[in-house]
Protein backbone atom coordinates (compact mmCIF):
# COMPACT_ATOMS: atom_id res chain seq x y z
CA UNK A 1 0.00 0.00 0.00
CA UNK A 2 2.76 2.34 0.75
CA UNK A 3 4.41 1.88 -2.25
CA UNK A 4 1.62 2.18 -4.50
CA UNK A 5 0.73 5.53 -2.49
CA UNK A 6 4.51 6.63 -3.17
CA UNK A 7 4.54 5.95 -6.70
CA UNK A 8 1.27 7.83 -6.97
CA UNK A 9 2.70 10.75 -4.87
CA UNK A 10 5.85 10.47 -7.06
CA UNK A 11 4.23 10.56 -10.36
CA UNK A 12 1.89 13.58 -9.27
CA UNK A 13 5.15 15.52 -7.86
CA UNK A 14 6.55 15.25 -11.09
CA UNK A 15 3.59 16.49 -13.40
CA UNK A 16 3.35 19.85 -11.06
CA UNK A 17 7.06 19.91 -10.74
CA UNK A 18 7.32 23.25 -13.14
CA UNK A 19 10.75 22.58 -14.14
CA UNK A 20 11.66 20.49 -17.19
CA UNK A 21 15.62 19.16 -17.67
CA UNK A 22 16.88 19.91 -20.94
CA UNK A 23 17.63 17.22 -24.07
CA UNK A 24 21.27 17.29 -23.25
CA UNK A 25 20.69 15.95 -19.70
CA UNK A 26 17.73 13.50 -20.66
CA UNK A 27 19.76 10.79 -21.48
CA UNK A 28 21.35 10.81 -17.47
CA UNK A 29 17.93 11.11 -16.32
CA UNK A 30 16.83 8.41 -18.81
CA UNK A 31 19.31 5.70 -17.49
CA UNK A 32 19.19 6.41 -13.61
CA UNK A 33 15.66 5.69 -14.47
CA UNK A 34 16.57 2.06 -15.28
CA UNK A 35 18.95 1.94 -12.52
CA UNK A 36 16.05 2.63 -10.38
CA UNK A 37 14.15 0.41 -11.77
CA UNK A 38 16.60 -2.80 -11.70
CA UNK A 39 16.74 -1.65 -8.38
CA UNK A 40 12.82 -2.07 -7.32
CA UNK A 41 12.78 -5.20 -9.13
CA UNK A 42 15.90 -6.67 -7.64
CA UNK A 43 13.64 -5.91 -4.13
CA UNK A 44 11.13 -7.61 -5.23
CA UNK A 45 12.66 -10.32 -6.37
CA UNK A 46 14.96 -10.66 -3.11
CA UNK A 47 11.63 -10.40 -1.01
CA UNK A 48 10.22 -13.71 -3.10
CA UNK A 49 13.42 -15.32 -1.88
CA UNK A 50 13.26 -14.06 1.70
CA UNK A 51 16.46 -12.68 1.16
CA UNK A 52 15.82 -8.98 0.96
CA UNK A 53 19.05 -6.21 2.72
CA UNK A 54 17.83 -2.92 3.47
CA UNK A 55 21.11 -2.28 2.60
CA UNK A 56 22.12 -3.74 0.07
CA UNK A 57 19.04 -2.33 -1.54
CA UNK A 58 19.77 1.12 -0.83
CA UNK A 59 23.54 1.05 -1.88
CA UNK A 60 22.58 -0.97 -4.95
CA UNK A 61 19.97 2.04 -6.09
CA UNK A 62 22.60 5.10 -5.06
CA UNK A 63 25.55 2.92 -6.42
CA UNK A 64 24.08 1.86 -9.47
CA UNK A 65 22.58 4.75 -10.16
CA UNK A 66 25.89 7.04 -9.83
CA UNK A 67 27.75 4.44 -12.26
CA UNK A 68 25.22 4.51 -14.69
CA UNK A 69 25.33 8.50 -14.72
CA UNK A 70 29.08 8.26 -14.88
CA UNK A 71 29.30 5.62 -17.42
CA UNK A 72 27.04 8.07 -19.72
CA UNK A 73 29.01 10.59 -19.09
CA UNK A 74 32.55 8.95 -19.78
CA UNK A 75 30.73 7.81 -22.77
CA UNK A 76 29.54 10.74 -24.28
CA UNK A 77 33.66 12.73 -23.64
CA UNK A 78 35.14 9.40 -25.52
CA UNK A 79 32.46 9.58 -28.10
CA UNK A 80 31.53 6.09 -27.11
CA UNK A 81 27.94 5.04 -26.49
CA UNK A 82 29.05 3.41 -23.00
CA UNK A 83 25.27 4.45 -21.59
CA UNK A 84 24.56 0.99 -23.83
CA UNK A 85 26.57 -0.62 -21.16
CA UNK A 86 24.32 -0.16 -18.03
CA UNK A 87 21.26 -0.13 -20.59
CA UNK A 88 22.24 -3.88 -21.16
CA UNK A 89 22.82 -4.91 -18.15
CA UNK A 90 19.77 -3.10 -16.31
CA UNK A 91 17.60 -4.32 -18.90
CA UNK A 92 18.84 -8.20 -18.62
CA UNK A 93 18.44 -7.72 -15.10
CA UNK A 94 15.15 -6.75 -15.08
CA UNK A 95 13.61 -9.65 -17.40
CA UNK A 96 15.49 -12.19 -14.64
CA UNK A 97 14.07 -10.28 -11.80
CA UNK A 98 10.90 -10.25 -13.06
CA UNK A 99 11.11 -13.82 -13.74
CA UNK A 100 11.58 -14.65 -10.39
CA UNK A 101 8.86 -12.84 -9.19
CA UNK A 102 6.82 -14.21 -11.91
CA UNK A 103 7.49 -17.66 -10.67
CA UNK A 104 7.35 -16.87 -7.11
CA UNK A 105 3.28 -16.05 -7.78
CA UNK A 106 2.61 -18.16 -10.23
CA UNK A 107 3.79 -21.10 -7.87
CA UNK A 108 2.00 -19.66 -5.22
CA UNK A 109 -1.36 -19.46 -7.61
CA UNK A 110 -0.59 -22.51 -8.85
CA UNK A 111 -0.46 -24.22 -5.43
CA UNK A 112 -3.77 -22.61 -4.14
CA UNK A 113 -6.02 -23.36 -7.15
CA UNK A 114 -4.44 -27.14 -6.28
CA UNK A 115 -5.69 -26.74 -2.87
CA UNK A 116 -9.24 -25.15 -4.18
CA UNK A 117 -9.83 -28.38 -6.58
CA UNK A 118 -8.55 -31.00 -4.54
CA UNK A 119 -10.89 -29.97 -1.50
CA UNK B 1 4.57 -9.88 0.91
CA UNK B 2 6.95 -7.41 2.54
CA UNK B 3 6.53 -7.50 6.57
CA UNK B 4 8.95 -4.87 7.59
CA UNK B 5 7.33 -1.08 7.45
CA UNK B 6 10.76 0.42 7.62
CA UNK B 7 11.44 -2.06 4.43
CA UNK B 8 8.17 -1.01 3.05
CA UNK B 9 8.98 2.46 3.44
CA UNK B 10 12.22 2.65 2.02
CA UNK B 11 11.13 0.61 -0.70
CA UNK B 12 8.37 3.63 -1.29
CA UNK B 13 10.91 5.98 -1.17
CA UNK B 14 12.88 4.52 -4.35
CA UNK B 15 9.41 4.34 -5.65
CA UNK B 16 8.29 7.74 -5.32
CA UNK B 17 11.63 8.83 -6.71
CA UNK B 18 11.28 6.49 -9.62
CA UNK B 19 7.65 7.67 -10.14
CA UNK B 20 9.28 11.12 -9.84
CA UNK B 21 11.60 10.73 -12.36
CA UNK B 22 9.77 9.60 -15.28
CA UNK B 23 6.84 11.84 -14.77
CA UNK B 24 9.23 14.57 -15.22
CA UNK B 25 11.25 12.72 -18.19
CA UNK B 26 7.96 11.86 -19.95
CA UNK B 27 6.99 15.92 -19.69
CA UNK B 28 10.82 16.84 -20.89
CA UNK B 29 10.67 14.60 -23.68
CA UNK B 30 7.27 15.98 -24.81
CA UNK B 31 8.59 19.62 -24.17
CA UNK B 32 12.00 19.04 -25.73
CA UNK B 33 10.16 17.36 -28.81
CA UNK B 34 7.33 20.18 -29.00
CA UNK B 35 10.26 22.98 -28.96
CA UNK B 36 12.12 20.84 -31.89
CA UNK B 37 8.96 20.37 -33.75
CA UNK B 38 8.89 24.74 -33.25
CA UNK B 39 12.65 24.66 -34.60
CA UNK B 40 11.44 23.21 -37.75
CA UNK B 41 8.66 25.00 -38.48
CA UNK B 42 10.51 28.31 -38.11
CA UNK B 43 12.86 26.64 -40.73
CA UNK B 44 9.82 26.94 -42.81
CA UNK B 45 8.63 29.87 -41.98
CA UNK B 46 12.16 31.10 -43.09
CA UNK B 47 12.08 29.03 -46.28
CA UNK B 48 8.87 30.86 -47.57
CA UNK B 49 10.45 34.01 -46.52
CA UNK B 50 13.71 33.31 -48.84
CA UNK B 51 11.82 32.43 -51.21
CA UNK B 52 9.50 35.66 -51.32
CA UNK B 53 12.73 37.41 -51.05
CA UNK B 54 14.16 35.89 -54.03
CA UNK B 55 10.78 36.33 -56.07
CA UNK B 56 11.16 40.36 -55.00
CA UNK B 57 14.62 40.43 -55.96
CA UNK B 58 13.59 38.89 -59.72
CA UNK B 59 11.20 41.46 -59.89
CA UNK B 60 13.96 44.38 -58.76
CA UNK B 61 16.29 42.99 -61.72
CA UNK B 62 14.01 43.71 -64.12
CA UNK B 63 12.75 46.76 -62.92
CA UNK B 64 16.36 47.36 -63.12
CA UNK B 65 16.72 46.27 -66.52
CA UNK B 66 13.75 48.59 -67.76
CA UNK B 67 15.46 51.39 -65.85
CA UNK B 68 18.80 51.19 -67.97
CA UNK B 69 17.27 51.12 -70.82
CA UNK B 70 15.75 54.37 -70.04
CA UNK B 71 18.88 55.78 -69.41
CA UNK B 72 20.19 54.44 -73.11
CA UNK B 73 17.80 55.86 -74.73
CA UNK B 74 18.49 59.24 -73.09
CA UNK B 75 22.03 58.63 -73.89
CA UNK B 76 21.35 58.05 -77.11
CA UNK B 77 18.97 61.47 -77.26
CA UNK B 78 21.84 63.44 -75.43
CA UNK B 79 24.23 62.64 -78.09
CA UNK B 80 22.18 63.82 -81.08
CA UNK B 81 21.89 67.57 -79.22
CA UNK B 82 25.51 68.90 -79.23
CA UNK B 83 29.08 67.80 -79.46
CA UNK B 84 30.03 67.99 -75.74
CA UNK B 85 27.32 65.53 -74.83
CA UNK B 86 28.41 62.96 -77.17
CA UNK B 87 32.47 63.67 -76.04
CA UNK B 88 30.86 62.66 -72.58
CA UNK B 89 28.71 59.97 -73.80
CA UNK B 90 31.71 58.40 -75.28
CA UNK B 91 33.74 58.45 -72.25
CA UNK B 92 30.85 57.10 -70.30
CA UNK B 93 30.96 54.31 -72.90
CA UNK B 94 34.73 54.03 -71.73
CA UNK B 95 34.59 54.39 -68.41
CA UNK B 96 31.87 51.19 -68.41
CA UNK B 97 33.54 49.24 -70.39
CA UNK B 98 36.65 49.10 -68.33
CA UNK B 99 33.97 48.79 -65.10
CA UNK B 100 32.42 45.91 -66.54
CA UNK B 101 29.39 47.44 -67.10
CA UNK B 102 28.77 46.19 -70.80
CA UNK B 103 28.50 43.11 -72.84
CA UNK B 104 32.17 43.20 -74.25
CA UNK B 105 33.02 40.61 -77.20
CA UNK B 106 36.11 39.11 -78.22
CA UNK B 107 39.10 36.99 -78.74
CA UNK B 108 39.87 34.86 -75.65
CA UNK B 109 40.07 31.58 -74.14
CA UNK B 110 37.31 29.52 -72.33
CA UNK B 111 38.28 27.52 -69.47
CA UNK B 112 35.79 24.18 -67.64
CA UNK B 113 36.25 23.16 -64.76
CA UNK B 114 34.57 20.18 -63.32
CA UNK B 115 35.38 17.88 -60.06
CA UNK B 116 32.93 15.44 -60.99
CA UNK B 117 34.72 13.42 -63.87
CA UNK B 118 38.07 11.66 -62.62
CA UNK B 119 37.11 11.16 -59.07
CA UNK B 120 37.76 7.26 -59.57
CA UNK B 121 40.50 7.53 -61.72
CA UNK B 122 42.64 9.61 -59.04
CA UNK B 123 42.38 6.02 -57.10
CA UNK B 124 43.31 7.35 -54.17
CA UNK B 125 42.16 7.57 -50.42
CA UNK B 126 40.41 11.40 -50.93
CA UNK B 127 38.13 13.58 -48.57
CA UNK B 128 35.45 15.14 -50.24
CA UNK B 129 36.95 18.12 -49.31
CA UNK B 130 39.87 17.46 -51.67
CA UNK B 131 37.49 16.28 -55.22
CA UNK B 132 36.06 19.44 -54.83
CA UNK B 133 36.56 22.67 -56.43
CA UNK B 134 37.04 25.29 -54.03
CA UNK B 135 36.82 29.21 -54.28
CA UNK B 136 40.61 29.11 -53.74
CA UNK B 137 41.04 27.47 -56.93
CA UNK B 138 39.00 30.07 -58.56
CA UNK B 139 40.37 32.43 -57.46
CA UNK B 140 43.85 32.08 -58.55
CA UNK B 141 42.57 30.90 -61.80
CA UNK B 142 40.85 34.38 -61.89
CA UNK B 143 44.39 35.93 -60.75
CA UNK B 144 46.42 34.09 -63.05
CA UNK B 145 44.00 35.30 -65.96
CA UNK B 146 44.17 39.16 -65.09
CA UNK B 147 47.93 38.96 -64.43
CA UNK B 148 48.11 37.30 -68.24
CA UNK B 149 46.65 40.46 -69.75
CA UNK B 150 42.91 39.50 -69.49
CA UNK B 151 40.14 42.27 -70.04
CA UNK B 152 37.47 40.57 -69.14
CA UNK B 153 36.53 37.77 -67.02
CA UNK B 154 33.50 35.78 -66.15
CA UNK B 155 32.35 32.79 -64.09
CA UNK B 156 29.52 30.73 -64.89
CA UNK B 157 28.39 34.17 -66.95
CA UNK B 158 28.66 36.10 -63.53
CA UNK B 159 31.14 39.02 -64.48
CA UNK B 160 34.20 39.87 -62.25
CA UNK B 161 34.38 43.21 -61.59
CA UNK B 162 36.87 45.35 -59.06
CA UNK B 163 34.46 44.51 -56.01
CA UNK B 164 33.31 40.71 -57.47
CA UNK B 165 34.26 38.17 -54.54
CA UNK B 166 34.60 34.68 -54.99
CA UNK B 167 34.32 32.82 -51.70
CA UNK B 168 33.17 29.34 -50.73
CA UNK B 169 29.19 28.42 -49.44
CA UNK B 170 29.12 24.88 -48.51
CA UNK B 171 29.50 22.70 -51.40
CA UNK B 172 29.23 25.76 -53.60
CA UNK B 173 30.84 28.33 -54.65
CA UNK B 174 29.43 32.46 -54.50
CA UNK B 175 30.72 35.13 -56.98
CA UNK B 176 29.10 38.30 -57.13
CA UNK B 177 26.68 36.52 -55.13
CA UNK B 178 25.22 34.35 -57.71
CA UNK B 179 25.27 30.88 -56.19
CA UNK B 180 26.87 28.45 -58.51
CA UNK B 181 27.86 24.25 -58.89
CA UNK B 182 30.56 22.34 -61.22
CA UNK B 183 30.97 22.96 -64.18
CA UNK B 184 32.49 26.18 -63.99
CA UNK B 185 32.95 28.19 -67.07
CA UNK B 186 35.18 30.76 -67.15
CA UNK B 187 35.48 33.17 -69.86
CA UNK B 188 38.32 35.61 -70.44
CA UNK B 189 38.77 38.18 -73.01
CA UNK B 190 41.88 38.75 -74.19
CA UNK B 191 45.51 37.74 -76.08
CA UNK B 192 44.33 34.00 -76.61
CA UNK B 193 47.68 32.87 -77.04
CA UNK B 194 48.99 34.32 -74.27
CA UNK B 195 45.93 33.77 -71.79
CA UNK B 196 46.29 29.87 -73.03
CA UNK B 197 49.76 29.67 -72.74
CA UNK B 198 49.94 31.29 -68.91
CA UNK B 199 47.10 28.67 -67.78
CA UNK B 200 49.75 26.06 -69.36
CA UNK B 201 52.42 26.62 -67.58
CA UNK B 202 54.62 23.67 -65.95
CA UNK B 203 53.85 23.90 -62.73
CA UNK B 204 50.97 26.36 -63.02
CA UNK B 205 47.73 26.96 -61.43
CA UNK B 206 45.77 24.37 -64.27
CA UNK B 207 49.05 21.78 -63.82
CA UNK B 208 48.36 22.12 -59.96
CA UNK B 209 45.22 21.29 -59.77
CA UNK B 210 45.01 18.70 -62.21
CA UNK B 211 46.84 16.72 -59.60
CA UNK B 212 43.53 16.27 -57.88
CA UNK B 213 42.03 14.69 -60.69
CA UNK B 214 40.12 17.54 -61.72
CA UNK B 215 38.70 17.39 -65.55
CA UNK B 216 39.81 20.65 -66.87
CA UNK B 217 39.77 21.68 -70.34
CA UNK B 218 41.30 24.88 -72.12
CA UNK B 219 40.08 26.35 -75.56
CA UNK B 220 40.84 29.68 -77.25
CA UNK B 221 37.98 31.47 -78.98
CA UNK B 222 38.26 33.36 -81.78
CA UNK B 223 35.09 35.27 -80.60
CA UNK B 224 33.70 34.82 -77.27
CA UNK B 225 30.77 37.22 -75.53
CA UNK B 226 30.68 37.86 -72.06
CA UNK B 227 28.21 39.68 -70.23
CA UNK B 228 28.06 43.12 -67.99
CA UNK B 229 28.01 42.60 -64.74
CA UNK B 230 24.50 42.74 -63.74
CA UNK B 231 24.08 43.56 -59.96
CA UNK B 232 25.26 47.77 -58.97
CA UNK B 233 27.42 49.03 -56.89
CA UNK B 234 27.10 51.92 -54.83
CA UNK B 235 30.63 53.50 -53.55
CA UNK B 236 29.32 54.70 -50.17
CA UNK B 237 32.72 55.33 -48.44
CA UNK B 238 35.40 56.08 -50.96
CA UNK B 239 35.25 60.11 -52.69
CA UNK B 240 37.68 60.46 -55.58
CA UNK B 241 39.88 63.19 -54.59
CA UNK B 242 39.81 66.15 -56.81
CA UNK B 243 42.80 67.29 -58.92
CA UNK B 244 43.28 70.42 -57.04
CA UNK B 245 42.81 69.37 -53.99
CA UNK B 246 46.01 66.88 -54.63
CA UNK B 247 47.84 69.72 -55.49
CA UNK B 248 46.88 71.19 -52.64
CA UNK B 249 47.88 68.11 -50.46
CA UNK B 250 51.47 68.30 -52.20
Amino acid sequence: MIVLACALTGIVFGLVFPYHIPSAYSSYVAIIILALLDSVFGAAAASTRKSFDLNTFISGFVGNGLLAALLTLIGRKLDVDLYLVALIVFGTRLFSNFSTIRRHYLALIVTKLKKKFCN
Amino acid sequence: MIKNHKTQLSIGIVVLVLAFLIAIQVKSVTVNNATESQQNLRVDELLGDLKKEREKTEDLEKQLDAYRNDIAQYRKDAEQHSGYSKFLSEQLKRAELMAGFVDVQGPGITISLSDMGNRKAANTILSANETLIHDEDIRRIINELCAAGAEAICVNDSRIISTSAVRCVGPTILVNDTKMAPPYIIKAIGNADQLSAAMNLNGGVIDNMKVWGFTISITKNNKLVIPKYSGTVNFSSATAIEATQEGAAE
